[in-house]
């Protein structure tokens, strides 16, 4: 482990790099983060009851509370979300509690304008509130009165839902989480420029002619960064969540695992792009290029059913795409061990990646 | 046999790099490789440490096929490479420590090792601070300590003198002699021609991919057939000395210039006897004569029709 150990001492003796490679991407992907979420409490969230039962308008309340609440009639809704004058509107169908009671699977139903997206946080936010009832309904077992009190009580904060389990959601990608994604990737790729600097002084040329095999010199490379990586997930949860409290899905841990997962990834498709670029400049050309359509397709940017099929099928083959997948899952409930398909995919990325970036020797040292 | 290249041939594309060349290096030499730039020698030192694959041949280091036993023979060798292959942002030490690190070295045993490389190259005092303000003289140096801390068999200097003033160029030069008679082999590719005349036992000249001669300075030099030369350094020669001279039937010409009489002879045929009776009856005064021996450089003139410096 000595390149690991050098190289986390050159980063924490190096000003410069510990601003850029660490202190920096914190502070942008957190504030990032924060901007495209801002507002989230002055969301106009249409509400329409069709149930007229306790729990409806008790949720009408909850929400209120959070949110800003529009009247708007069932037949102008249509009208409201194109003009812009509700952002998202959940309608509550006749039935809704009763089914709820009876332990049965309850929905809402949401309607979203494909031309905003800024409701997208409220979603999450609901999908969550909405589990939480139907889970509450289900072990209340049908009794009305345990019901009412647990819902009281999880309104209150006193006891938290820890088993979250969404059933049916249409919800696509989410745009902060997309923004998120984007600062790692860029920022994992960033990271790997220490290479491409030992590049430039000759002295991974020179490291290569000892005993240390090319493999384990990127090996050592990618767990110091990993590390990096790490620090700054932590911290950029921490941030915003902790001290901006913005929702962030039942489980952070889960979150930060799929983050940090692609973070992985992300730094091993920065070992591959650095055995293609000879400097930094072609460097930071080619980690556009293929980063920015990545993102594209991979659904960052927007939600990847407004794609044609043609490209979504593509994105199938981009580790954004599963990255995507599994912060959404987590934010809709997903344990982990759910996630083990979206997990499996992208280890198998970062072998990819890390295979391609160590296996030619040759064009590396020429 | 610490080195032996048998028919190795290495392309660039359409280029040759390495032209079926065959080279034996033996134990103890200091083996000079001089060459223009892109006579192939950084490839041919790149061949012998398996940072370039070849095309075709044979190549043993130390004995082992390095194909076959990689890392066990690397462990034997220390490079100096032509580049400055130094982290600026680690102390002088820590440099010297990662790269003994490298070679499998641990505990006291390292930092014994360390200390001691750090004291050959004279860079005790300074171990505790950054290269980066080193002077070139004290990286060049900190990029031999790198190479020897392991106390390698086989020691591969490329051009380690390039870009320094003449005192550490010296220091490095007496450097090389002294790890030489510790017992090490030392591989010296360079285009200087002087410090490979100062310094190598052997030499083998390169051009374009191929050994074109090879041999010691002295063999060399027999290869070709070079017109020696001398200055006559004597006060206001005049027409009469060098008639005198151009008698003397083993001169092949005579000139007079500002800086004295210049005589051209053929190789072996020095008259210096008869030059300093005719100088002694023309009733002048020898101040001095200079010999102009043929050097590595026409070696090589003579051989590929250009200089190293092309």
């Amino acid at each position: 482990m000595n390149i690991f150990r050098s190289n986390i001492k050159r980063i924490l003796r190096d000003r410069t790099s510990l601003l850029f490679m660490v202190i920096l991407p914190v502070f942008f992907i957190s504030m990032y983060f924060v901007a495209t979420s801002a507002g989230l409490s002055g969301l106009k969230i249409g509400f329409i009851d069709r149930d007229q039962t306790p729990l409806s308008t008790g949720m009408e309340a909850h929400l209120a509370s959070e949110y800003v609440l529009v009247e708007v009639e069932e037949e102008n809704l249509s009208a409201a979300l194109l003009d812009g004058e509700v952002d998202y509107a959940v309608i509550i169908p006749e039935g809704y509690t009763r089914d709820i009671l009876e332990g049965n699977h309850a929905r809402v139903q949401g309607y979203e304008s494909l031309d905003n997206n800024v409701y997208r946080p409220f979603v999450i936010y609901l999908e969550s509130y909405l589990e939480a009832i139907q889970t509450i309904g289900r072990q209340s077992g049908g009794n009305e009165e345990v019901f009412y009190q647990a819902l009281e009580a999880y309104e209150e904060g006193i006891f938290q839902m820890t088993s979250v389990q969404t059933g049916n959601s249409t919800l696509h990608t989410e745009r902060s989480m997309g923004f998120l994604i984007m600062g790692i990737l860029f920022f994992s790729i960033r990271s790997t420029s220490l290479i491409m600097k030992d590049k430039k002084s000759k002295v991974f040329q020179r490291i290569l002619t000892s005993p240390l095999h090319l493999k384990q010199y990127m090996l050592e490379n990618i767990l110091c960064f990993s590390l990096l990586m790490l620090i700054q997930i932590a911290l950029i949860l921490v941030v915003v969540a902790g001290v901006f409290r913005l929702p962030m899905g039942p489980s952070l841990i889960n979150l930060f695992l799929v983050l940090f997962l692609f973070g992985v990834t992300s730094i091993s498709l920065g070992i591959s792009l650095v055995s293609l670029g000879k400097d930094q400049n072609r460097m930071a050309t080619i980690t556009t290029l293929i980063a920015t359509p990545m993102l594209m397709l991979g659904g960052a940017f927007w939600p990847r059913a407004i794609m044609p099929e043609l490209l979504q099928n593509i994105g199938r083959f981009i580790p954004v795409t599963w990255a995507m997948e599994g912060v959404e899952r987590v934010l809709q409930g997903s344990s982990i061990t759910d996630l083990w398909f979206e997990v499996l995919i992208l280890i198998a990325f970062s072998l990819l990646f890390f295979l391609l970036g160590t296996w030619k020797k040759e064009e590396v040292v020429q | 046999m610490v080195l032996n290249v048998k028919d190795l041939v290495k392309r660039y594309g359409e280029e040759t790099a390495i032209d079926h060349l065959g080279l034996s290096i033996d134990e103890g030499e200091i083996f000079g490789l001089l060459g223009p730039n892109g006579a192939g020698k950084t490839t041919l030192i790149n061949s012998v440490l398996g940072l370039t694959k070849t095309e075709s041949g044979h190549m043993e280091v130390l004995g082992k096929k390095l194909a076959s036993n990689g890392n066990g023979v690397k462990k034997e060798i220390g490079v100096v490479p032509q580049d400055l292959a130094i982290y600026e942002d680690l102390t002088a030490y820590e440099n010297v420590d990662l790269f003994a690190s490298l070679y499998g070295l641990k505990g006291q045993q390292k930092k014994e090792r360390v200390e001691e490389a750090l004291e050959f190259v004279g860079l005790a005092d300074k171990k505790k601070q950054y290269p980066k303000k080193f002077s070139g003289g004290m990286k060049r140096r900190l990029n031999i300590a790198m190479a020897i801390v392991h106390q390698p068999k086989l020691v591969i200097m490329d051009e380690p003198t390039v870009g320094i003033d003449p005192q550490s160029r010296n220091q490095i030069l007496e450097s090389v002699k002294t790890l030489n008679q510790r017992g090490i082999t030392i591989i010296y590719p360079s285009h200087y021609m002087e410090e490979v005349e100062a310094i190598c036992t052997r030499i083998a000249i390169m051009d374009r991919g191929r050994i074109i001669a090879r041999g010691t300075k002295e063999e060399l030099k027999q290869l070709i057939d070079f017109e020696e030369k001398g200055i006559l350094l004597v006060d206001r020669p005049g027409e009469g000395l060098k008639t005198a001279l151009k008698a003397i039937e083993e001169l092949n010409d005579v000139e007079i210039s500002q800086e004295g009489v210049t005589l051209t002879w053929g190789k072996g045929n020095q008259p210096l006897t008869r030059i300093m009776r005719i100088v002694d009856e023309q009733g002048y005064q020898l101040k001095g004569l200079k010999i102009q021996e043929p050097n590595l450089e026409n070696v090589f003139l003579t051989l590929t029709g250009k200089t190293l410096r092309d």
